[in-house]
This record gives C-alpha cells, sequence and structure tokens, in this order.
C-alpha cells in the first residue's frame, strides 16, 4: 500500500513539485531533494481534500515551506540517495529561451512567475501561498515583468509578456 | 511569453527511471520514518513500566563489537574505531553501544540489544529503528542521523546490532568536529510506523524500554589526513582552487572555491548538479581504484553541499563528500586525483 501511495502521489505532483524546486533553487539536485522531502511528508501525513485544486494548493503550499526551510541554510544539504543520472529528464539550454532568463531573476520575482504563469493563481492566491500581501505579490509581479521585459527588449518575447 | 515559460518547464521531469527510484525512495522511507522524539509506548507498556522499572548501568560482555561486524574487521576497523563497551539495562533488556569510529563529520556509534533469554530478535525487529535521543551539549551545529542494522549471524538469538550514523553540521563549515566532546544520549524504545491501508499511521513498539547512558565522552582515533592543496583545478571548463582537503577512514572530503565559480548554479543551468561534478578518484598503494559505495548512509555523495556563490559576501564553495562503505585502511591509501589533479597522500608533492 505503502508504494502504491507512493507512486500515486509522484505521479500526481513529482513533476510540479521539481518544477517548484528548480524554480527556487535552480539546481536538479535541489529541486529532487524539495520533491522528495514533500512527497514523504504527505505520505506521513495523510490528508484527505473536498477536491483536487484544494489539495494541490496544500501541496503547493508545503513544497514552498520545504523551499523556505532549504533556503535559510546557505549551505543546503543533499539527502537523497537516487542515480541522479537516471532521475531527471532537463531541458536543454537554449540561447533564446525564456526558462533560463526568468531564472536569472530574483527569487521573490522568479516565484510569483511560476505561481502566475504556470500554477495560473491569481494575486490573492499567490499572496497567500507565500505568506506575503496581495500588494507585495502584485508589485513583485510587475517588476518581474518589467525586468523580464528589460531583459527581452528587442525579441519577440518582448511583445508577449502578458499583462 | 506565458506558453513558452509553462513550455520549457514542463520539458523537466522525472524520467521513468528516476520516478521509480523515486517511489522506492519514498517507500523506503516511510516504512522506516523516523519517530519522534519523545518515548513512544503503547499504554500497556508503559503500564508495564511503571510498575516494574529497574535500571542498572554497567560493563557488559559483548560478541564482536557492532562496527566490527557492520564494517569487517580489517586494517581500517582496528587503526579508527575505539571500543566502548558500556551497557545500560532496563527490565531485563540490555543496550550496550559497543565501539564508536569516525572523522570530523561524522561519527558511528555501534548498539547491541540483548533481550531476555527465550525472546526471539528476528526480522522486524532489523527492519525497526532504536528512538534516539541525543545532544553534544558544547557543539555549535546541526546533525542528521540514521540508523543501520548489520547482517543479523543469528536471527534465531536474543541479540542484534544496531549502528547510528551521525553527521555533524558545524555553523562554519570545517570549524570543529565531534571527536572528543561530550555526547548526551538516551534511546526511548525500538519500533517502527506502520502505515495502514486506509492511511492511518501505527505505531508499532516492540520494546517500550528506555535506556539513558547519560553522558558519554565520545572519542575515537584521529587518522585523518588534512591538507590545503591551494591547487588549481577545473571542473566542466570552470577553473577553481582546491582549497581543502580531507581524507579519513570515514571517506574523502573536498572543497573547491574560486571566483569563477559565482553563481554557478546559473551558468551550469539545467546541469545544476554541481558537487556530482568534481572527479574524485581515491587510490591504493597498489594502484586500485577504490569505488565508492552509493548506499552509504546519506546517500551519493551525501553530506555534501555549496552555497552557489549568491551570496555576494560569502566567496563562492562546492564541498563534496564521497563515502566508501567501509571505513578505509589510511595505511594503504596512496593517492587521490581531483578533477585530473594528483595529491599524493603520504609526502611528495603534487
Amino acid at each position: 500500500m505503502d508504494a502504491e501511495r507512493a507512486e500515486a502521489l509522484a505521479e500526481r505532483y513529482g513533476d510540479t513539485l521539481l518544477r517548484l524546486g528548480y524554480t527556487w533553487f535552480s539546481s536538479l539536485a535541489d529541486a529532487q531533494d524539495v520533491c522528495q522531502t514533500v512527497l514523504l511528508k504527505l505520505l506521513e501525513s495523510p490528508r484527505t481534500f473536498p477536491d483536487r485544486d484544494q489539495e494541490r494548493a496544500w501541496v503547493l503550499r508545503v513544497g514552498i515551506n520545504v523551499c523556505k526551510n532549504l533556503r535559510r541554510s546557505a549551505w543546503r544539504r543533499r539527502t537523497v540517495a537516487l542515480d541522479e543520472g537516471l532521475a531527471v529528464q532537463a531541458p536543454q539550454p537554449e540561447e533564446d529561451g525564456i526558462l533560463p532568463l526568468v531564472q536569472q531573476l530574483p527569487l521573490k520575482y522568479r516565484r510569483v512567475i511560476y505561481l502566475r504563469y504556470y500554477e495560473e493563481y491569481g494575486v490573492g492566491e499567490i499572496a497567500r501561498l507565500l505568506g506575503i500581501s496581495p500588494a507585495l505579490a502584485s508589485t513583485h509581479l510587475a517588476r518581474a515583468r518589467a525586468r523580464l521585459k528589460q531583459m527581452l527588449e528587442g525579441s519577440d518575447y518582448e511583445r508577449r509578456i502578458p499583462e | 511569453m506565458r506558453d513558452e515559460y509553462r513550455s520549457e518547464l514542463e520539458r523537466l521531469r522525472w524520467t521513468p527511471e528516476g520516478r521509480a527510484a523515486l517511489v522506492r525512495s519514498l517507500t523506503a522511507g516511510a516504512g522506516r520514518q523516523r519517530r519522534a522524539r519523545r518515548p513512544l509506548r503503547t499504554a500497556a507498556l508503559f503500564a508495564a513500566a511503571a510498575c516494574a522499572l529497574t535500571l542498572s548501568v554497567g560493563a557488559a560482555v559483548v560478541r564482536l563489537p557492532v562496527l566490527e561486524q557492520y564494517f569487517g574487521g580489517g586494517a581500517g576497523y582496528r587503526q579508527s574505531s575505539a571500543l566502548v563497551g558500556k551497557a545500560v539495562t532496563a527490565n531485563g533488556w540490555t543496550m550496550t553501544l559497543t565501539d564508536c569510529a569516525g572523522d570530523d563529520r561524522y561519527l558511528c556509534l555501534g548498539f547491541e540489544l540483548e533481550a531476555p533469554e527465550g525472546t526471539v530478535l528476528g526480522p522486524d525487529w532489523a527492519a525497526a529503528d532504536p528512538d534516539e535521543d541525543f545532544d553534544f551539549p558544547d557543539s555549535r551545529g546541526g546533525y542528521a542521523w540514521q540508523w543501520r542494522c548489520p547482517e543479523d549471524p543469528d536471527p534465531t538469538d536474543n541479540r542484534l546490532g544496531y549502528v547510528l550514523w551521525i553527521e555533524y553540521m558545524p555553523r562554519e563549515p570545517g570549524t570543529d568536529g565531534l571527536n572528543g566532546r561530550d555526547m548526551t544520549l538516551r534511546i526511548d524504545g525500538v519500533g517502527y510506523i506502520r502505515i495502514l491501508p486506509d492511511g492511518t499511521r501505527e505505531d508499532v513498539v516492540l520494546c517500550g524500554e528506555t535506556w539513558d547512558f547519560g553522558t558519554l565522552a565520545v572519542a575515537y582515533p584521529d587518522r585523518t589526513l588534512r591538507l590545503e592543496p591551494r591547487l588549481p583545478v577545473t571542473i566542466r571548463e570552470v577553473p577553481a582552487r582546491l582549497t581543502r582537503l580531507e581524507v579519513s577512514p570515514v571517506g574523502v572530503n573536498v572543497w573547491l572555491e574560486g571566483e569563477a565559480l559565482r553563481n554557478h548554479h546559473a551558468f551550469w543551468g539545467n546541469y545544476g548538479l554541481c558537487i556530482d561534478l568534481p572527479e574524485i578518484a581515491l587510490y591504493d598503494r597498489d594502484g586500485n581504484l577504490l569505488e565508492p559505495d552509493p548506499y552509504t548512509p546519506f546517500g551519493i555523495r551525501g553530506g555534501s553541499g555549496c552555497n552557489a556563490g549568491e551570496d555576494p559576501d560569502s566567496p563562492p564553495c562546492i564541498h563534496v563528500n564521497q563515502s566508501y562503505g567501509y571505513l578505509l585502511d589510511m595505511d594503504s591509501l596512496d593517492r587521490v586525483e581531483i578533477c585530473g589533479v594528483s595529491i599524493p597522500l603520504h609526502g611528495g608533492e603534487a
């Protein structure tokens, strides 16, 4: 049963948590640590939710807290014994890709970009997930877009940064 | 931009092999979860213990020391371990700290549990963990720890060994170690947590006794070679400097620094597995390459870390720990090659 639950959780949230961790740390190793830590917490503390959206929001909240805890130490640690070479399929760096640019933004900006444009949360939900005020979330989002526009000046993407 | 960002991020995903390894790791972790650091006893066990608790502390006669069973009794064990032989008995159950070994950041403690005559400590017991509560009052760092159970030479008898691996994380890397420090240690029972089909958790307490070892002086032979090579190396075309190197019976520790490593997660981009990049090859005097052990507690290069150089006030640094699964024979080591740079371990120049 443990294996079935673990498999179901890994299937449902493994990639999401990997991307969340990567957004935070720009490191696949740390992203894997985040993913494993959160999924282990979910296995240890099973909870039921009225719907999948609320479950997903809770998983993201736990994931964000794990990221915050990991980041408190400048010396992040490895605790996972996975075969790194086999573990993750990573996008190849692309000169004109948007992801490398987003990852160059300060964390406070890239985390709102992730929650807005990948998870498609509104400002209020982003604020609740991050534990900040909606005004601050909105400010970070606006500044993140401005920074990206600056970085993308002259490229096709420049015209396509959504409000 | 929204679609491009989403599309690029979605290409980051677990491979089928990686997901399977993740599930295996999660299953193993959940089946052997750490119990809370408090005595976890069933009411019945607690009542029994309360009315009949008898404790005694004294020397015990033990069979083979547990770390000798676990690591094998080779030259590495003989050079770098210390016998302890401190036993605590509670209601006929005796827990003996048999021996210890370690270096500046890792400490291994061997324990033998002896049940009352007639009790069989079988496979259930080998899958359980003692519930530890320890501290090093004079240290200023944090800890991680894991239990291992060495192969039981006789699963039908009333004795079983356990090994406690402790990783010490000093507040300032490399500033102090565990050797010679006082340690307070108490073990509150042996058990595990089972997750039932309905998802609820069940504490399975195999033994609810408490073994209080009080304050112990933990000391073991210091065979660590501490070098400051300050040699230039290249990691995936990025120049760095090998500032510190420690080779101990437990493994190899390497510190790489250099301004070119600043923000290395960004320029190694999706290959941000920076601590996997430095090549570390350890050779003995016969020219044999010693194979690291990925199943050593704390994982492949576990205990490694980096500061990524994101903090402008700190020099960028990568620290890599590589373990071998047994205690190295320090007298047999010849050289270590780090990113292609050879460093003799017993005199000579790199």
